[in-house]
């Protein structure tokens, strides 16, 4: 009897050391794993819609914050300082607006990471979307062509900030460190060929459920605004080779966009703003922000997880208190009075909707807690009282942000020099001078000061900039220096951002550093 | 009938137990027959009667605070005792892991503190006990906040992850110890190095604390309350400066940057308000009371013993009255049983917890964050009562009193921690231990958030409430086979075991908006409207480990001692291919005291060398890790209508190979008593290296996803621990001493990516990575900009200049701080950062002082550490223009005051004085502190018989009562947020001056 008894504990033991290991293995009770992800469309939607939400992306992997695109772009210009409550407010913002960025700043580290998480992901979809199963193929064909061109927008902005990049199209595993630079020129060559490749797959008809997918004519009309910046910037600045493409061709598909597109020029300029302006006729492909509205998101810790606008809250001024129209924010990216005086203020009603004027409009502000405050705020994507997230203010301001708008095809078809250049010059001017239209000719010069006016705090400037000329970049911007506000644009630098000095530490040193910075 | 040796002819052993000093009789005395569960306890006058089963055996005589003693029973039936006090270092029985031993015996590095020292602690929180009382642990105070968590470092910090210890309670781990009642604490051992807690394998990485509760011994009822009631203060005021002091300052700011001055009409203002708001005056909440009652229940019979208790404590936190508290009702019945050759026995535990709290160390919207940065100028209410809003204040800056009063949280807990035991000796040398324990726990947080706008940017236009529930449940089971035997003077025992742990975590939530009724007493879900942004999350956590172990001790004629451990752990957090890691540990000792040369030694009473080698394992990691997760995450939207949808991705890039942490210890110790162990001092010295760190190491960005976690890294801790006392009984006095130090070194020797360093915490707007690990450099030091001092001039600037003749601060003015190039590219950049402090000490110790004179006690702990850096920039809003300055800032350069300490004051700042991290914010943190002081009296017990007690005694107590530290914030202790996040002061919630007063009775 005793044996007996000793035996059962061991028994016991024996028994239970066979289910150990299916004691110890667990599925993960709430997450997908890699391995039973992309199976169904549903899945694939969902990795389709992670890249599409890197658009919103401001605040870098490691959540330092901040650096919205069109935000960084215009205190990149001659458009606007960098601002804050002070020096110590972001001051690697104003970093950008001294043109002083050093190789540690990490908005610029940001702006880097964050598109090639976009990358990352449209990567792996691409990679594992021959293996879902689709009903209709031709959704398998869209998503690979929405995925792509995302793609070549994060590439795009990469390429524009920092010249020389690392360029993959598969997803890189932790030991693909050592990545070398391409050739600014296959990047763009790349760029183009992609979009001549997705312009066949991508939709010509979004439905109104799905605004702000990308369709054929968003990926035609990035192809023109690829192309000239290739032919004005790449081309003589960094040398670039030439691309798959002629003139004519990018000037056929803008066309096509103008004659065929169901987009078309808004009546009136203050209808393209707010959030009824969300998703207009006029939006070719714009960053989706309006589902803020609908969101409660709040998480400074993970900044990047928000649906709203940022550069609305950066670009808001201090100390409003209530006030019936306009709500108050950090007060970044002042505008220069440069800017301001470049519009003809009676006549063009561009004016009042693209800038703030505090004192004009009677509205309680703070000039001594607004670093670098020249009087003048951008309004279009101005944070509006009545639009007020219910919670999370500062993370949820639902106001879209174009990347390319109808106005600037016909531009561009103008600066192409589309036959109805005239024409086409003259819609955008007509639209903004009312009653006081008096016809220019589309000249470059014209069409390039027409562009700083019509898109006006939309991140272009800097980049139009640039088409015109290193020296003629240097002069504009450093033109905006004024006491306290050094500014020093180095033609050496060919308008490049740093790349991130721990980028090159953690390459093992393979990537190389940008001229003027070492 | 298996249970068999039950004998009923028993007979009766009586007689009396005295001290051997005085002569006075003792009560309450253990007096057990060896190798039974047969025993009893002294009564009133020291007599005692036990029924043995014959006259043979040896009865073992056992009481707190004397040397054990055991008389063979050689056939008499009457055995009078005369207990010498305590030498300190007897034959006492420590606790090891999964079992005890004596402690002579012991090759591994364990300190032990008893019930007595944890009652004169008085601790609020049972880890203050170990701080200064146990060399080689670090106990830092995270803050004053009641109920606030202590870091516990054992040995150093040796893992980049979660560095606490394994908490173990009467062997169930446990995730922490804040629901145990300290009174019901009969001994704490920490096990420190690698032979002692490889035993606990897996986890025994960060050292193990083992806590034994209370049990009751054989005789009658005795009832014990201990009680104490006191209130608590700030135990200082930090150097602000006032309104005068401000505006002054305020207006040379502007002044210094060409602007217009704030305060034109200054001296106006100061007739009207003279000295301004003293804001810590207002949030401080005086007096703050504290009470805690425990009342203890114990008995048995020989074959029966039960120890129950029930306890309360209250105590309010010393900052936002109201908002900062902490309330705990606890229950506890341990009971053992014997029937025959079957021992067992249960521990069960209840614990309720209310906590309401502020965010303790937060420089942006903390309590005394505000506090710290308001201006001095605006009052607290405006004249119409209401809360002023100051016109100052910007940002999260506002009035401390007001965001007060929108402060509306509570975390309520209920938790049961239960286990039963039972041991079967098979034989007098074979047994078996079972065990299943339960820890059980149920939280529940809720939040309310009023409708507010407090100036600034803090405002809230929409009420909302946010509700979760939690519920943990883990069980463990272990079943211990153990074998023992002597052969002539050969001493052997095997143990052999096997453990199945499994943890789970559920967890549901939501957040309404809108309220109905906005009030925190109404703030629940079903109150929201909104039903468009009402959201609710939900969830489970799975953890499971299973163990196989053994261990084998021998020794020979208690001289020369040897043990090995072995312990093969599996845990469900790492893949399949990689689940199990072995841990072995040996060591050995030599007890030379006992040698024919030492044995009859006149001063030498004790000595003996001890060594040990050994490996642990950590799986500090989060669940799931190995395996690439998708995450969702609901962020974009489409449409003209919008409406959300879901995004899906890999969290982060997926490491199959992800294997145990290790850590690698080698240790030497000795142990010496002399003068009949009156004295006695302890050294050890460890070595502990860890390697393959569970880490997150930075791969570029380009890569386009979150790192791997990896076992990417090695960290070394280095150090030296003495543990001594001294006690002398002379008449009347009876005094005793002790003194604990411990030295640590810690080195990241190795991090595996291209940088070799890790970027912690950051410090307010403009500060990044303040916090770092860096090869060569101590975990979690502080990065930043060396100054050489202040520029006294313009020529100074213009000849501060690199090869090529360019000035390295261009934007500087005299009274600026001058930053070292330290790479001399002509830049001050992040590549100049060097390590300009470090938060751990080098070096702490505590005193332990005892007097006893007749009915009289007295006792004093002091506590030091040393050499430990702290970083003060987050004491203020740098990045804003108007708040309030500490007072040293009188002593800025100025060109009539040609400072070298303090730069200029400016608010545009343009060479970054106060955005850049540098050497101007870190302060040496070193303090001494009086942690405890307590008086009693005991009365006589001619006196406390009267009222049926047999001890009354009484006595006032003070926590903190003196302080002695160079630094100027709130307080020294500061404590980690996280491993690359310590000692950042980012206005820390203060620790409190606490006096109280209390008895201890038993009947």
């Amino acid at each position: 009897m005793k044996r007996v008894i000793l035996i059962i504990p061991f028994i016991g033991l024996l028994l239970l050391s066979g289910c150990v290991d299916d004691f110890l293995s667990h599925d993960p009770p709430v997450e997908r794993t890699q391995d039973n992800f992309f199976q169904t469309k549903a899945d694939a939607e969902q990795a389709l819609y992670s890249v599409y939400e890197v658009l919103t992306f401001h605040h870098g992997r490691e959540n330092t914050g901040f650096h919205p695109f069109d935000l960084v772009s215009n205190i990149l210009s001659d458009d606007a300082y960098g601002g804050g409550s002070g020096p110590g407010d972001q001051p690697e913002l104003v970093e950008f607006n001294d043109h002083n960025v050093s190789v540690t700043n990490s908005k610029a580290l940001g702006l880097w990471s964050d598109r090639y998480t976009g990358i990352y992901r449209a990567n792996l979809l691409l990679e594992n979307i021959d293996n879902v199963q689709f009903e209709d193929e031709q959704d398998r064909v869209v998503m690979a062509a929405e995925a792509r061109f995302l793609r070549v927008l994060f590439y795009y902005d990469l390429v524009r900030f920092f010249g020389n990049i690392p360029l993959f199209e598969r997803p890189l595993v932790a030991e693909d460190i050592r990545m070398e630079q391409a050739d600014p020129g296959e990047v763009y060559k790349f760029l183009v060929a992609e979009l001549l490749d997705i312009i066949p797959d991508l939709r010509d008809v979004v439905p109104p459920a799905e605004a702000g997918r990308a369709s054929s004519w968003a990926a035609k009309s990035m192809l023109g605004r690829i192309y000239l910046y290739h032919r004005d910037y790449a081309q003589p600045v960094l040398g670039a080779g030439s691309l798959p493409v002629t003139e004519g061709d990018v000037l056929g598909h803008l066309e096509d966009v103008i004659n065929n597109s169901p987009h078309g020029l808004l009546d009136d300029f203050s209808a393209l703003w707010g959030v009824d302006g969300n998703n207009n006729n006029e939006a070719v492909f714009s960053v989706q922000h309006g589902a803020a509205a609908l969101s409660s998101f709040g998480d400074w810790g993970f900044l990047n997880g928000s649906y709203g606008n940022w550069s609305s809250q950066m670009t808001g001024v201090r100390g409003v208190g209530f006030h019936p129209e306009y709500a108050a924010g950090w007060s970044f990216q002042p505008v220069t009075p440069d800017l301001v005086e470049a519009f003809d203020q009676d006549a063009d009603t561009r004016y009042f909707l693209s800038i703030l004027d505090p004192v004009e409009e009677g509205l309680n502000h703070r000039p001594d807690e607004m670093y670098q405050w020249q009087g003048f705020a951008f309004k279009k994507f101005y944070p509006r009282f009545p639009d007020s997230p219910s919670v999370n203010t500062p993370f949820n301001w639902p106001y879209n942000r174009p990347v390319v708008r109808f106005a600037d095809v016909l531009l561009m078809a103008a600066e192409l020099g589309s036959p109805n250049a005239q024409d086409y010059f003259d819609q955008v001017r007509m639209r903004a001078y009312g009653d006081d239209f008096v016809q220019i000719p589309p000249t470059r010069e014209n069409i390039m000061e027409e562009r700083r006016l019509e898109f006006a705090g939309e991140g272009q400037r800097y980049w139009d900039l640039l088409r015109m000329g290193l020296d003629t970049a240097a002069e504009k911007i450093n033109a905006q220096a004024i006491q306290d506000i050094p500014i020093n644009f180095r033609t050496e630098r060919l308008g490049l951002l740093p790349i991130p000095q721990s980028e090159i530490n953690l390459s093992d040193r393979t990537l190389v550093q940008n001229r003027g910075y070492d | 009938m298996l249970l068999g040796a039950f004998r009923a002819d028993a007979q009766t052993v009586t007689g009396t137990v005295v001290d051997a000093e005085t002569g006075e009789s003792l009560i309450g005395v253990n007096i057990m027959l060896d190798g039974t569960n047969i025993g009893t306890a002294t009564g009133m006058d020291g007599e005692y009667e036990l029924n043995v089963p014959d006259l043979e055996g040896t009865l073992v005589f056992r009481y707190v605070g004397f040397v054990t003693q055991r008389v063979p029973v050689d056939g008499r039936e009457e055995i009078n005792v005369s207990l010498e006090p305590d030498v300190i270092y007897g034959d006492e029985l420590i606790m090891v892991g999964y079992g005890i031993q004596q402690r002579s015996l012991v090759t591994g590095a364990i300190s032990r503190i008893e019930s007595r020292d944890i009652e004169q602690a008085a601790p609020l929180r049972l880890e203050q006990a170990l701080q200064g009382r146990t060399a080689g642990v670090t106990v830092i105070q995270n803050s004053g906040q009641p109920g606030s968590a202590a870091t516990v470092r054992i040995r150093g910090v040796g893992t980049t992850g979660d560095a606490e210890p394994l908490y173990v309670v009467d062997g169930m781990p446990v995730g922490g110890i804040d629901y145990l009642n300290p009174a019901d604490i009969a001994s704490i051992e920490v096990l420190k190095d690698a032979s002692s807690t490889a035993i606990y394998g897996a986890r025994g990485a960060n050292g193990v604390v083992m806590i034994t509760t209370q049990q009751g011994s054989p005789g009658p009822i005795q009832v014990n309350y201990t009680g104490y009631v006191g209130f608590q203060n700030p135990w200082k005021e930090t150097d602000l400066l006032d309104a005068p002091d401000y505006m002054m300052i305020m207006n040379e700011s502007y002044a210094n940057d060409g602007r217009t001055i704030p305060f034109p009409d200054m001296e106006e203002r100061v007739n009207e308000i003279g000295s301004g708001t003293d804001w810590q005056e207002e949030v401080f909440f005086y007096n703050a009371p504290v009470a805690d009652h425990t009342l203890r229940l114990s008995g048995g019979n020989e074959t029966s013993t039960y120890m129950a208790s029930m306890s309360y404590r209250q105590q309010d936190g010393i900052v936002a009255e109201g908002k900062s508290n902490f309330e705990r009702l606890s229950f506890r019945v341990n009971s053992n049983h014997q029937r025959g050759r079957l021992d067992y026995g249960t521990r069960l535990t209840y614990t309720q917890k209310t906590t309401r709290g502020i965010d303790p160390n937060e420089e942006f919207g903390g309590i005394m964050a505000r506090t710290a940065n308001i201006d001095p100028v605006t009052p607290v209410y405006n004249e119409e009562g209401e809360f002023a809003s100051s016109p100052y204040a910007s940002q999260e800056v506002v009035n401390p009193v007001a965001s007060i009063d929108i402060i509306n949280s509570e975390w309520n807990e209920d938790k049961f921690v239960g286990g039963v035991f039972g041991n079967f000796n098979f034989t007098d040398k074979l047994s078996l231990r079972s065990t299943l324990d339960i820890d059980l726990a149920y939280g529940n947080s809720r939040t309310f958030t009023p409708v507010y706008d407090l100036g600034g940017n803090v405002f809230n236009n929409t009420s909302s409430a946010i509700q979760e529930q939690n519920k943990w449940i883990t069980w463990q089971t272990s079943h211990v086979l153990r074998y023992q035997d002597q052969i002539a003077d050969h001493n052997f025992s095997v143990l052999g075991g096997f453990e199945l742990l499994d943890h789970r975590n559920e967890y549901l939530g939501g957040a309404a908006f809108s309220l109905t009724m906005e009030s925190f007493d109404n703030a629940w879900l079903s109150v929201g409207t909104d039903e468009e942004n009402q959201t609710n999350w939900g969830g489970l956590g799975l953890e499971s480990l299973a163990s196989y172990f053994g261990r084998v001790n021998y020794d020979y004629d208690n001289k020369y001692l040897l043990e090995g451990v072995l312990r093969y752990d599996g845990s469900s957090k790492f893949g399949p291919d990689n689940r199990w890691g072995t841990f072995p540990a040996v060591s050995v000792g030599w007890v030379i005291s006992r040698e024919d040369f030492l044995r009859d030694n006149r001063y030498i009473s004790y000595l003996k060398l001890r060594a040990g080698w050994g490996q642990n394992g950590s799986d500090n990691i989060g669940q799931f890790t190995y395996t690439p997760l998708i995450t969702t995450h609901a962020g974009y939207g489409f449409g003209t209508t919008p409406s959300i949808v879901t995004g899906a991705y890999p969290s982060q890039i997926a490491n199959p190979a992800l294997r145990w942490e290790t850590s690698e210890q080698t240790s030497l110790g000795m142990e010496t008593a002399f003068l009949d162990h009156r004295l006695y001092v302890n050294f050890d010295v460890y070595n502990k290296e860890t390697k393959g760190l569970l880490l997150a190491a930075p791969i570029p960005g380009f890569i386009g996803n979150a790192p791997p976690t990896v076992n990417g890294g090695t960290v070394r801790n280095r150090g030296l621990e003495i543990e001594s006392g001294f006690r002398q009984i002379i008449g009347d006095w009876r005094v005793s001493l002790s003194l604990t130090g411990t030295f640590n070194n810690n080195e990241m020797v190795d991090i595996e990516n291209e940088e070799g360093r890790l970027f912690g915490a950051g410090v307010s707007t403009s500060m990044d990575h303040v916090a770092m690990a860096m090869v060569g450099q101590p975990i979690a030091f502080f990065w930043g900009y060396e100054t050489a001092g202040i520029f006294q001039s313009e020529d100074e600037i213009q000849n501060y200049v690199n090869d090529e003749g360019e000035l390295v601060q261009p934007s500087a003015s005299p009274g600026d701080l001058i930053f070292v190039d330290h790479n001399g590219d002509g830049q001050i950049t992040d590549e100049d950062r060097i390590k300009i402090g470090n938060p751990y000490p080098d070096f702490t110790m505590g005193f332990n002082f005892d007097l006893d004179w007749r009915n009289w006690d007295l006792n004093m702990f002091w506590y030091g550490a040393f050499g430990q850096d702290i970083f003060t920039g987050g004491t203020r809003r740098h990045d804003l223009p108007m708040p309030n300055w500490k007072e040293d800032v009188l002593d800025r350069w100025t060109e009539e005051n040609p400072s070298t300490t303090h730069p200029r004051v400016t608010i545009d700042d343009p060479n970054g004085n106060f955005t850049r991290p540098s050497d101007f914010f870190v302060e040496d943190g070193s303090f001494v502190r009086l942690r405890n002081i307590s008086l009693g009296y005991t009365l006589p017990p001619r006196i406390t018989s009267l009222a049926g007690a047999s001890r009354l005694r009484l006595y006032v107590a003070a926590q903190n009562l003196l302080t002695f530290t160079g630094y100027s914030g709130h307080d020294p202790e500061i404590g980690a947020y996280g491993p690359l996040n310590v000692g950042i002061d980012r206005n820390i919630y203060p620790q409190a001056r606490t006096i109280t007063m209390g008895i201890n009775l038993d009947f």
